[in-house]
């Protein structure tokens, strides 16, 4: 017992490109792999089908896919991270693209977040309001604009690794985030503008 | 901070990004012309909003020790599988050869019986 903690514990002070030359003959290097990534994985792919059921489901699917192929990848300038997202978004893709269904993210697991606890009732249900017409905001954005604010934000990867990951120049990602961030802006205000004359009334 | 081009707002952006992701505010000097109003609060909020989701720990555990049986293994299990098969009908068919030639011997060895 005490060599397996042993292991795993050398095997976690390995970088990913060890342990994924490792990983092409020892599964116990995979699952080091594994636990590191599992949770920016499912968070990615939550945020981009907003459900956990789904979320749970391609998650298994993309470390399954990268397990079988993880014999052949070879990192030539896509790192081992850059390639499971990958494999992440393509799936997401075509789940979207498959079933149709674009759910409305259900924000309940996450719209107190963010917020004060100590606040009050009436600014917390303000502040809640705010963030689920963000959310909802982002989540009309297009698929490759939702991508890079994930990344961006959720994994707070430089511009170069998002490039890789997307196929962009670093310079064509800081073009697009801007032009996503100008994008969204205008959302919000045309939402806020629709919602002004309700209040008003 | 003028922001005079787009190259140059965007990367204005770019570094309000990261400093306010690694927890430093924004610079007093910086100017917030018309073409970033309300970008910066924007980009607080995505901050804000966008969180790490901790997946379910029974689907952690599940897929942890689910991980190293599926594919590779099964992939193996199946060359292996279909190696013996393969073997098994090589055998077959040789023995089948070896007995239909040493019976087709034997045949010939019968006297063929006469229509008379």
């Amino acid at each position: 017992m005490k060599q397996f903690f042993a292991r795993r514990g050398k095997l976690s002070s390995l970088s990913d490109s060890e342990l994924v030359a490792l990983a092409k003959r020892d599964d116990a290097a995979f699952g080091t792999l594994y636990e590191r990534y599992l949770q920016k994985m499912y968070s990615y792919i939550y945020y981009r089908t907003g459900n956990h059921q789904d979320a749970e489901d391609l998650s298994a699917r993309a470390f399954q896919r990268a397990f079988t192929h993880i014999g052949s990848y070879e990192e030539r300038g896509l790192p081992f991270r850059a390639w499971l997202y990958r494999i992440a978004h393509n799936l997401v893709a075509n789940w979207h693209r498959d079933k149709s269904k674009r759910t409305i993210i259900t924000l309940d697991d996450y719209t107190t977040r963010g917020i004060q606890r100590d606040a009050l009732p009436e600014q917390l249900a303000a502040a809640s309001d705010e963030l689920a017409q963000l959310m909802a905001a982002v989540r009309r954005l297009p698929e490759d604009r939702q991508q890079l604010l994930l990344l961006k934000f959720l994994e707070q990867l430089p511009n170069a690794e998002i490039g890789r990951i997307m196929g962009r120049s670093e310079g064509a990602i800081k073009s697009l985030y801007h032009r996503t961030l100008l994008a969204l802006r205008e959302d919000l205000q045309a939402t806020q503008a629709l919602q002004a004359p309700d209040k008003e009334g | 901070m003028a922001i005079h081009s787009e190259r140059q707002t965007q990367d204005w952006l770019d570094s309000m990004t990261a400093r306010l992701q690694a927890g430093e505010p924004p610079p007093a000097t910086s100017e917030d012309p018309a073409a970033v109003e309300g970008l910066l609060p924007l980009v607080q909020s995505l901050h804000e909003a966008l969180q790490p989701v901790e997946p379910p720990p029974a689907f952690v555990a599940a897929l942890r020790a689910e991980l190293p049986t599926p594919p590779r293994r099964q992939l193996r299990r199946f060359s292996m599988a279909a190696l013996l098969t393969a073997a098994g009908c090589f055998a077959w068919l040789c023995s089948r050869y070896l007995w239909g030639s040493a019976a087709g011997k034997g045949r010939a060895k019968e006297p063929v019986a006469s229509p008379l």
